[in-house]
């Protein structure tokens, strides 16, 4: 069967933008698993600072990437550019963390030489080194970013969809009841225009019957 | 295209031993609209869910359009049932509960969309389509649950009292909708109500069932003019047919509170039932306010367009009139009522069946003579 785009186009109007939401919610779990490991790892030690600011951030980026997904589902553009600013936001925590932790492992490779095979942290019941976990808080965190773009990309290509089909509409420039019969696959034993014709003549009846 | 349905000495037998439905027989005719009507536990809803799949079928056959459906999957018999508690997705709008068959079959979005705004164009949705069921009233989620039949262009449609959670008003307008919507799809429609209201006026045919069996199975006229039996005669009808026992005696009716003298047409009709025990049946609306049965009024209830009087014959056997005038009779006025001859029916007694520790297992209910 052709494509027609008004169509396509028209049942936005009915469906939610899940897609862009999934992203969204994608963008979260890869955070959450990005702070387990990060936690993982400073979990032994003192807490300081740097632990309390993540916690603070992670929760910041669940709160709001989960508002976006809500958002983004019912077509809010607005939302489109959190999710570009929360996607930068992760792109921004790759260089806080986990770059130093590759970095402090090639300083004590550097310095004791065999060292970094040291495990820094046990992760879903494997041991990583510091280099492996660092490169998986990257991955997270990229991953995360990726999503969160994704969903801003597609959240975007479709509320601007959407909002030019409901202006068409509403400017009178497509007659959305009308490209729907015009082309009526509607096989439920009433083709086309005789959805009315048999309307009409049932609704004369009944009159006549009263 | 409609299909047709054939449905072969259908028996329903429980697990326990209780059979719900015993030798059920309907042919019933591409697009036809045929209503099941009953009082409740008489199986009709039962029948209905066999039809659709929803209950084994014990003994006998079913055929969907010349396809031997006795055992299949009630998934691929190709039929759609609406039910009283229309069964919505609560947390889905309407437009994902009316496209959530077709998503499943996966079918194109596209054409999902098209039928569905088609089915909500025909149900009067359009403006509904984002909402949530429990924001919709009672009547709009029955037309959802409609619409999710039609979408799916079943071969036959089944309703299980789709209107018996509905308030008065709203259920004669949704009487009238489903009624346009048989003329519109001209789809072949089974329908269960215990509301003989909504089988007179939709039917093309009703079943009339009482204890498991078929008692008459006609067009709606032929149930209330010529009732097979004396379940039939008084359950169609509203208020009921009034019945008086009696014995055939030379040329009248006799029975312990009046005689009533035969025509020649009934004397005819009754030949064979000379000195036999039968019942007089006669509708309210053919009882005259002149003759040899003396009523004491009980009660005189004016409709506007007719009066309904209720009043007791020889002091105990309750007999409802219904007088096209308006009248104004008080309890213990007396007055001489009469039943129209040609539209009194006799039956015979109905036959009572016990089992061996004396306990009644079945009411035959008397036949109509003819």
């Amino acid at each position: 069967m052709e494509k027609n785009m008004a169509v396509s186009n028209d049942i936005l109007r009915y469906k939610k933008n899940k897609l862009a939401s999934l992203f969204a919610i994608g963008g979260l779990v890869f955070n959450c698993l990005y702070f387990m490991l990060f936690y993982s790892i400073n979990n032994s030690s003192l807490y300081k600072l740097l632990i309390g600011f993540s916690v603070v951030l992670t929760l910041a980026v669940l709160l709001v990437a989960f508002y976006s997904s809500e958002s983004v589902k019912n077509y809010k553009k607005i939302f489109v550019a959190v999710l570009a600013v929360l996607a930068a936001v992760q792109i921004a925590r790759i260089f806080i963390y986990p770059l130093q932790v590759i970095k402090i492992t090639e300083e004590l490779r550097a310095a004791q030489p065999g060292g970094e095979a040291k495990y820094v942290t046990f992760y879903f019941g494997a041991g990583l080194t510091p280099s492996a976990a660092g490169s998986l808080l990257i991955v997270y965190l990229a991953l995360s970013a990726a999503c969160f773009v994704c969903s801003s990309v597609i959240g975007y290509v479709y509320a601007t969809r959407l909002e030019k089909h409901v202006k068409a509409i509403q400017s009178g420039e497509i007659d959305i009841d009308a490209v729907l019969k015009e082309t009526d696959a509607f096989a439920i034993g009433v083709s086309d225009g005789l959805v009315d014709d048999a309307l009409k003549s049932a609704v004369t009846e009944e009159e006549e019957v009263r | 295209m409609p299909a047709s349905v054939s449905i072969q000495h259908l028996d329903k037998i429980y697990d326990g031993g209780v059979q719900a439905v015993w030798d059920f027989n309907l042919e019933v005719a591409p697009g036809e609209f045929i209503v099941l009507v009953g009082p409740s536990g008489c199986g009709k809803s039962t029948t209905l869910r066999m039809v659709a799949g929803l209950e084994e079928i014990t003994k006998g056959k079913l055929l969907i359009d010349g396809n031997d459906c006795t055992v299949k999957p009630a998934k691929n018999r190709d039929i759609a049932m609406v039910f009283q508690n229309y069964a919505l997705y609560g947390h889905m709008t309407v437009y994902e509960n009316m496209a959530f068959s077709l998503t499943l079959r996966k079918e194109n979005k596209e054409i999902i969309h098209r039928k569905v705004m088609a089915a909500a164009e025909i149900l009067d949705l359009k403006s509904q389509l984002n909402k949530k069921p429990k924001q919709l009233s009672g009547g709009q989620r029955q037309r959802v649950a409609m619409g999710r039949a039609i979408v799916r262009n079943p071969k036959v449609f089944l309703f299980d009292e789709p209107l018996s959670n509905l308030d008065a008003k709203l259920r004669g307008s949704m009487r009238r909708e489903i009624m346009l919507l048989h003329k519109k799809l001209n789809a072949t429609m089974m329908y269960v109500t215990h509301d003989q209201t909504e089988a007179l006026t939709l039917a093309d045919r009703i079943v009339c069932m009482s204890m498991g069996r078929v008692q008459q199975i006609g067009k709606p006229i032929e149930l209330y003019e010529s009732p097979a039996n004396t379940f039939v005669a008084t359950f169609i009808g509203l208020p009921p047919m009034n019945m008086f026992e009696g014995r055939v005696e030379g040329g009248s009716f006799k029975c312990s509170l009046f005689d009533y003298p035969l025509n020649d047409k009934q004397r005819e009709k009754l030949k064979d039932y000379d000195g036999k025990e039968v019942i007089l049946g006669v509708r309210p609306e053919n009882v005259t306010r002149s003759g040899p049965v003396k009523l004491l009024i009980t009660n005189n209830e004016n409709l506007g367009m007719n009066t309904l009087v209720h009043g007791k014959v020889g002091g105990k056997k309750i007999v409802i009139c219904k007088f096209a005038e308006w009248c104004n009779y008080k309890p213990g006025d007396e007055i001489g009522i009469g039943f129209n001859p040609d539209m009194t029916h006799f039956f015979e007694l109905p036959v009572q069946e016990f089992d061996a520790n004396g306990k009644l297992v079945n009411e035959i209910p008397g036949k109509a003579i003819r």
